[in-house]
């Protein structure tokens, strides 16, 4: 008595039964993240915004959120570059802005560009960095801001969405340890002890 | 009943005491704002409302609607149910004190009578006082008793008619010392049968502020009057007794919760062949409106009016208004006193709708107020078609449509994930994690709901309807709690409008016939919208959106996965009208996709998709875009009908889906008068309001897909329309993308 051989359509049930033990999840997504940064008040701090899986992405669409009481992004009219670096990943003539009217609340939005020559929209080819923005750190030592994207949206050339998440980051404010001031004190301190030194020695003396 | 009445008010104290909620909500539950007044030492009574309660199981008894008859005079109230098996006669009279001096006890009483011919009556009652000023306490001064025993079982053979005749009332003080501009003090009652239940409610509305006082009531209200007890004027004459149907008579009365009359918003008419300008052009008809049935009667360039919108959002109430052309002007006010107002209405061009501008609300509690956006009513001729295009993209009534459900539930998600993340006050924090309810209240720790709340029975149970109604924003898209605005919750209204889009006429679709073929080009993809970020029940759903284009403009239509679980495989035909749109041969994969699939045109008409996949999908996705080019003339509409064939999880076995379909409507740009163009011109918030966004995707909320579009046009990637020339200067090119963009940017920001 002969087994009977698993048809192909079983084997490849089989298969994928096997291969989700593992996996069971989604398809691949577009990751955008955000550092986890510590800075001195009144400091200057540029914060990084990292891709992930965004080969194809022509266009993306993201509001960067923190707090503001903590944070204030760096803008100059004449020099918007102040505000913004852009990354690594862009394509040459991409459009990436960045929207300041809302302190906190910051629209980031992303074309890959279009050359008219060869009727092309182009799109990210790998991972790298999308943007760094520049900061100033308003926030006193200890306070802190959550770093985070809301409202992600990409798409492909094809006009077809893909998946999208973040991961968020922070800032925590350094508290800064007076050091001038503990000097300051403990000079004070010293010439203390040497002047009451000083005026014990005669004392003697005269015994 | 009694413990009917422990839930009840186990329910008033919770919701009193949840005082961070927004919107109108913040009406009844916001936290007291003080305000001086010029008469520091009184309250005036400045509203009476009366009204009768029914409440009939007609499923339980399977008996035809009871006939009754209903007179209200002033201060009077008779009921009369005359079913096949008995009779029910109620009524009531009031009385109230005219002012109350602060600090002092006052009592509102009543004089109740009824009489009925049945088993199993009983008595409840209850009372509510609420509002800024609410006095610190109330109670009954009497408990309400039958004049035979308590809950009983009744011999009706020995005893066919019984009689109830009750005095009792209310009894307060109010906080003396601490000034408020108005609180409410309501008191009801009920005769409650095995099935049946009817009685009276009485609203008395005090102020502080004297200029109130005397202010006359608004329709189906009622003046107070000395009272004497009499007996009911319409008395219900012996009837033979006859055996009992019904359940046995010690079963605990099943009276429901809220049993007072429901008095919706307008209730949807079956549509009609489309119309073309045959509408009378005026305001003088009965409306079918979202503020419910809204009477309008006109004399000069003078209207007046009422509506019928829940008392949960200030209504019932009337206005007045001006008419100046196509637009009323109109100063609205709550019968109860609760609320008043402004809006501006514009009858479209054919006569057969209007649709909502500008409206201010004023909260009558003491200090807020703001504008309401928004807040305007839509509405349309009773006698024709449901296709006005109000309420943003979801039709008028977004409640009812599965797609915009599924957008009241992402709302819900990110509402619900922006508040538990924001950093607010030490007690709204400790309150985390805020959740809503089954009925679209919101519940945190220490803040829950024992039932469903006030009127919800009005809303057919819906609590899509219910927190459309409930959660609104005023001008300024602003909440009234400072954390709902502070953890950035969006604006339901808009975030629907934007989401769902809107469902044309499902009349005015041409005729089926003629044979599709060239293909689209690229147009932007709805796929966002239509994405809801949290399913219902766990639900898996297959959508294709509803979307609105101009004729000519390529289109493509991104069907969604949403809430898979596990899917490995699927088959599926996308369905659709060739006479109105041709459908290009090819598809894309969206992000559903990771291995194989197949797609064919089998005819025109009929799209047919598959996928295989190793890999099993879990969330939400896009499995495949169709593109089309709308061919149909203006008004015209397909539906996107989906069927599935096979869907099988990694085990092979077969998963539960919901379908839900979609539709392309198409407008002519050249056609102002049609709604559905974004150049239309009666459009509440001219061309540049959020739902007017000219998209390629069709779903009317732009993003930056659509710039990519522009793009695409300039560089002859895609079919040029001009419905994208945003600047007007004659095509599409970089710098309308750039618009879009700040567009983008300025919704992204809100």
């Amino acid at each position: 008595m002969s087994r009977r051989n698993p048809s192909p359509s079983t084997a490849l049930a089989v298969a994928a039964a096997c291969l989700c033990f593992t996996c069971g999840v989604a398809s691949a997504a577009v990751t955008l993240s955000l550092p986890t940064l510590e800075s001195n008040a009144g400091q200057s701090v540029d914060v990084p915004i990292a891709i992930k899986g965004a080969k194809g992405v022509s266009a993306m669409q993201a509001l960067l959120t923190y707090d503001p009481a903590v944070l204030e992004v760096v803008t100059d009219a004449q020099d918007p570059d102040r505000t913004m670096t852009r990354g690594d990943v862009l394509p040459d003539n991409a459009i990436l802005k960045l929207f300041t009217e809302t302190p906190g609340r910051l629209p980031l939005l992303f074309l890959g560009g279009a050359n008219a020559n060869d009727k092309a929209i182009h799109a990210i080819t790998g991972d790298g960095t999308l943007a760094t923005v520049h900061f100033k750190v308003k926030g006193a030592g200890g306070q802190k801001t959550a770093l985070a994207l809301e409202k992600i949206e990409a798409f492909q050339v094809n006009d077809m969405d893909l998946l999208a998440r973040a991961e968020p980051g922070a800032l925590t404010v350094r508290i800064e340890i007076p050091w001038l001031w503990i000097g300051v004190a403990g000079g004070v301190l010293l010439l203390l002890l040497l002047i009451m030194t000083l005026r014990r020695r005669p004392t003697r003396a005269a015994g | 009943m009694r413990h009917l009445n422990i839930v009840r008010w186990i329910w008033l104290a919770l919701t009193l005491g949840a005082m961070t909620l927004p919107g109108d909500m913040g009406r009844v539950f916001v936290a007291p704002a003080q305000a001086q007044t010029s008469k520091p030492d009184t309250y005036y009574l400045v509203s009476v409302k009366v009204e009768r309660k029914k409440y009939f199981r007609e499923t339980q008894t399977n008996e035809k609607p009871p006939a009754e008859e209903f007179k209200g005079n002033p201060g009077k109230i008779e009921f009369k149910v005359d079913r096949p098996k008995y009779k029910l006669v109620a009524g009531c009279l009031t009385e109230a004190p005219t002012s109350i001096v602060d600090g002092q006890t006052f009592a509102l009483k009543y004089q109740a009578d009824a009489t009925w011919e049945f088993a199993d009556p009983g008595w409840s009652a209850q009372i509510q006082a609420f509002g800024p000023g609410a006095p610190a306490s109330v109670q009954l001064l009497s408990e309400p008793k039958p004049l035979t025993a308590g809950r009983h079982s009744l011999n009706i053979n020995a005893s066919p008619q019984l009689k109830f005749n009750e005095q009792g009332g209310v009894q307060g003080t109010t906080k003396n010392g601490v000034r408020y501009r108005w609180f409410v003090v309501a008191f009801s009652f009920n005769t409650g049968a095995q099935f049946d239940s009817a009685g009276m409610s009485a609203t008395y509305v005090y102020a502080a502020d004297e200029k109130l006082a005397g202010t006359p009531p608004g329709p189906g209200t009622t003046t107070t009057t000395p009272t004497q007890p009499t007996p009911p004027t319409t008395p219900t004459p012996p009837t033979t007794p006859t055996p009992q149907t019904t359940p046995t008579p010690q079963t605990p009365p099943a009276a429901p919760t809220q049993p007072t009359t429901p008095t919706p918003p307008a209730q949807p008419t079956p549509p009609a062949q489309p119309t073309a300008s045959r509408c009378p052009q005026t305001w003088d008809r009965d409306w079918n409106t979202t503020w419910g049935p809204m009477p309008v009667r006109v004399q000069g360039n003078t209207a007046t009016g009422t509506f019928t919108r829940s008392r949960a959002v200030g209504g019932p109430g009337t206005f007045t208004a001006t008419v100046s052309g196509r637009t009323l002007q109109a100063t609205w006010r709550a019968d109860d006193g609760s609320s008043e107002g402004t809006f501006e209405l514009f009858l479209t061009e054919d006569g057969c709708g209007f649709t909502g501008g500008r409206a201010t609300t004023r909260i009558n509690n003491g200090g807020a107020q703001g504008a309401g956006q928004g807040g305007a009513p839509d509405g349309q001729d009773p006698s024709v078609s449901s296709g006005s295009n109000c309420c943003g993209g979801a039709g008028s009534r977004p409640w009812e449509n599965a797609s915009a459900q599924l957008c009241f539930e992402r709302w819900i998600a990110e509402t619900t994930a922006k508040l538990n993340a924001y950093n607010g006050s030490a007690e709204y924090n400790a309150r985390k994690p805020w959740r809503f309810n089954q009925y679209g209240l919101m519940e945190a720790t220490g803040i829950s709901s024992a039932g469903p709340p006030p009127y919800f029975k009005d809303y057919n149970n819906n609590k899509y309807w219910y927190m459309w109604d409930l959660y609104t924003t005023d001008a300024n898209g602003r909440w009234r709690s400072a954390e709902w605005n502070g953890a950035g919750v969006a604006s339901l209204h808009d975030f629907v409008g934007r989401c769902a889009p809107n469902p044309a006429d499902p009349n005015a679709s041409g005729g089926r016939g003629g044979a599709g073929g060239g293909a689209g080009g690229g147009g932007g993809a709805n796929t966002p919208s239509s994405v809801p970020g949290n399913v219902p029940n766990n639900e898996m759903i297959l959508l294709a959106p509803d979307v609105v284009v101009p004729r000519g403009a390529p289109v493509t239509i991104a069907v969604q996965l949403i809430g898979a679980r596990d899917v490995l495989n699927m088959d599926f035909a996308l369905g659709y009208d060739p006479a109105i749109a041709n459908a290009a041969p090819d598809a894309e994969n969206g992000s559903v996709i990771s291995d194989l699939s197949q797609y064919k045109l089998v005819q025109p008409g009929v799209f047919r998709f598959n996928f295989a996949s190793l890999t099993p999908f879990n969330g939400r996705g896009t499995v495949a875009g169709f593109r089309f080019i709308p061919t149909g003339p203006g008004k015209s509409r397909t539906p996107l009908t989906l069927t599935v064939a096979t869907v099988n999880d990694s085990a092979g076995t077969r998963l539960p889906l919901r379908i839900v379909d979609g539709s392309i409507t198409i407008y002519d740009p050249s056609d102002l008068t049609d709604p559905n163009n974004p150049k239309y011109p009666n459009r509440p918030g001219g061309e540049d309001s959020a739902r007017a966004q000219a998209t390629c995707s069709g779903t009317g909320r732009q993003t930056v897909n659509d710039a990519q579009c522009c793009l695409k046009m300039w560089v002859g990637l895609t079919p040029t329309s001009l419905h994208m020339d945003l600047n007007n200067d004659g095509e599409v090119n970089s710098r309308d993308a750039i618009i879009v963009l700040q567009n983008v940017a300025r919704e992204l920001a809100r």
